[in-house]
């Protein structure tokens, strides 16, 4: 069995056990002197604020002491992680459901449905999506936790980055729902063309399942940039080096702003996205086909997907502390009976030295 | 040193008319004003008595004689001088109110006289000089780390240094005040006055010292100098009290103490006096706080008594 904390910084307040024992010795020692010529007539008045600075009741200070503890270790909220309680938090699972679409919604509660708590999330940029559903996630109690995200998943629209921001303890999963919406891009290209390097931007028209790659215009280029050289006629190269890009993570709507496919290759090659472009160029060079998918694809999301992690506590939860609370108060109701029964004596011993005197 | 040092002109002056008589029979080496209890030739007609061979015959009372046909001799009272020594309680539980104490709700006395030490001093100053004034002898003994000891001697000369002595001494011993009442019974070879001024704080060990100069044949006179703080209490606030003399500490709330306090002093102030008393010993409370003058009037007058 382990404990883990809900607050911990509020174990800080058991440093609080020294507040009486500070104000024993401050007050102590702001009690003055007064030299007096006898104290054979004088007896000891026993006020708490005066007495002696050494300890008179450990017991009582024990107690005392005891009470500040427990009470911030109960501010504290400790959590005792037993074997059927670490079982019993992982059968139910806290689900965000990050939505690429907002019109996903029907999928969303289909999602939910088996959840012990749920909710959508859907913001234009992804990466804004999954850190509001990790914050959500953050506050819930004690459960297995995971993102799912739903939606077409085409490529571009997720990258290695929005996943490596969801934190280890998160499972991830995938659902896809429809298809990709055909879409219209302007896809630039570096061409070569009678010895000279030239840009071309390419109308391509990105369906559910393939790729139709219109011609464009060509425009020269600096000759000293590293280009994906090929003929103009080669719609399958044009193809392979879309869907390398995207594979290699360059996000979609970054992509469609930039001239993705140029690069200064000086002094060294730049990024892992330029070779695998390149590597795809190499491997689709053979080939004469039209149909590339947009999707991303299922290898890639397989990499992705991870179980949920094991269950912790949450600031959410109410934790064990309504124990502790119930030992502060057994502690404060002894603290009073040692206080009583101190006094008591203290009564008897001060009547005892009057009738002495 | 002068005398003002120790004690004030007016002092002195509002009791020139009275003297320090005792009310035993002292030793003296002179004529004096004072009882003596030897039978001499003075002026002073005591008693007869038997003749016994070797009286001298001019001290026959011949009409007796004559009369009861028995010879009776003539005695006469012999006075002497006085030899007075004063025993000064020099413990530190004499320095109270002092400086330190000032300020704490303790204070405010209307007279000069700050503690019961320079009460003490005042007190034996005036006596002394009183004493030495009438042609009697004054000593003076201390006891601290050592003994301070003026051997009581008469004459104006002997004021000064009688004086000095007084003025050097300072509350500052550990000592008991038993300790210099067991040398004055060893310093005084003839019965005189001894004045012991004290707060009596050793009142254990004092008392049966006090007791046993008087059955020395000493006559005693105990000036019990106290405080008016001491008394009743009268400090402001809880406080630790540390006790002058063994350092002691003890946190005392004063309203909540009080009233034990002044029924426990009030009692044992009692027992002193009765004690004192039931030995034939005078006793002299003086406070603090209070006019001296009147009190050490009415202290001499009452001495004078029957001669």
């Amino acid at each position: 069995m382990s404990v883990s904390w809900i607050a911990p910084f509020a174990l800080i307040g058991a440093g609080l056990i020294a507040l009486p024992i500070a104000i024993h010795l401050l007050v102590r020692q702001h009690a003055r002197s007064l030299p007096y010529p006898s104290l054979r007539f004088l007896r000891e008045t026993q006020l708490a604020a005066f007495r002696r600075r050494t300890i008179q009741d450990a017991g009582l200070l024990l107690c005392r002491g005891a009470i500040v503890a427990v009470a911030a270790m109960a501010l504290a909220g400790p959590v005792f992680q037993t074997p059927s309680r670490t079982a019993g938090a992982a059968k139910r699972t806290s689900r965000a459901i990050v939505l690429m679409n907002p019109v996903e919604e029907t999928v969303a509660s289909q999602l939910k449905s088996d959840a012990f708590a749920s909710a959508s999330f859907a913001r234009r940029v992804m990466a804004d999506a999954i850190a509001d559903a990790i914050r959500w996630l953050d506050q819930q109690p004690a459960s297995a936790r995971e993102i799912v995200i739903a939606g077409a998943l085409r490529r571009g629209s997720i990258t290695d980055g929005d996943v490596a921001a969801i934190p280890g303890g998160i499972g991830i999963r995938f659902r896809m729902v429809a298809s990709p919406a055909p879409t219209d891009v302007t896809w630039p290209i570096l061409a070569r063309r009678n010895g000279t390097v030239v840009r071309i931007d390419r109308a391509v028209h990105l369906e559910s399942d393939a790729t139709r790659v219109t011609d464009g215009n060509a425009t020269p280029v600096r000759p000293d940039l590293i280009s994906i050289t090929a003929r103009p006629e080669d719609q399958s190269l044009a193809d392979a080096a879309l869907r390398a890009a995207l594979d290699a993570g360059v996000p979609w709507h970054d992509f469609e702003k930039q001239v993705a496919l140029t690069w200064d290759a000086a002094p060294t090659p730049p990024s892992s996205a330029a070779d695998a472009v390149m590597a795809a160029l190499s491997e689709a060079a053979g080939r004469d086909d039209r149909f590339e998918p947009v999707a991303i694809a299922t290898a890639q999301l397989d990499k992705w997907s991870r179980p949920p992690g094991p269950v912790s506590a949450r600031p959410g939860d109410e934790g064990d502390r309504r124990w502790l609370w119930a030992i502060v108060l057994l502690l404060i109701a002894l603290e009073t009976w040692m206080r009583r029964n101190r006094s008591q004596a203290v009564t008897q011993i001060t009547e005892a030295e009057a009738r002495v005197a | 040193m002068s005398r003002s040092h120790v004690v004030s002109s007016s002092e002195l002056q509002s009791l020139r008319d009275l003297e320090l008589m005792t009310k035993a029979t002292v030793e003296g080496l002179r004529q004096g004003l004072h009882r003596s209890p030897f039978h001499g030739y003075s002026a002073e007609f005591s008693q007869y008595r038997h003749y016994r061979p070797g009286d001298d015959l001019k001290y026959v009372d011949w009409k007796a004689f004559a009369r009861t046909d028995r010879i009776y001799t003539r005695q006469f009272r012999e006075t002497t001088n006085l030899s007075a020594l004063f025993v000064i309680d020099v413990s530190r539980s004499m320095d109270f109110p002092g400086d330190r104490v000032q300020g704490s709700g303790i204070g405010d006395r209307g007279s000069g006289i700050q503690t019961k030490f320079e009460l003490a001093r005042t007190v034996t100053a005036v006596f002394g000089t009183l004493v030495l004034d009438q042609g009697d002898a004054a000593g003076v003994l201390a006891v601290d780390d050592r003994a301070h000891y003026v051997p009581p001697r008469s004459g104006h000369h002997h004021l000064r240094v009688f004086l000095s002595e007084l003025a050097a001494l300072q509350p500052q011993g550990a000592v008991s005040i038993a300790d210099a009442l067991k040398r004055a019974s060893t310093v005084l070879k003839r019965r005189g006055v001894v004045i012991v001024v004290s707060d009596l704080y050793e009142d254990a060990a004092a008392l049966p010292e006090i007791r046993r100069l008087a059955r020395m044949g000493h006559d005693v006179v105990v000036v019990h100098t106290l405080s008016r703080e001491e008394l009743t209490l009268e400090v402001g606030g809880a406080a630790e009290f540390v006790d002058l003399e063994s350092g002691r500490t003890l946190m005392v709330q004063p309203p909540a103490a009080r009233d034990s306090y002044v029924s426990a002093i009030t009692t044992w102030l009692a027992t002193v006096e009765q004690q004192l008393r039931r030995e034939g010993i005078d006793y002299l409370r003086l406070i603090t706080a209070e006019s001296l003058e009147p009190a050490l009037r009415r202290f001499l007058v009452g001495r004078r008594g029957p001669a």
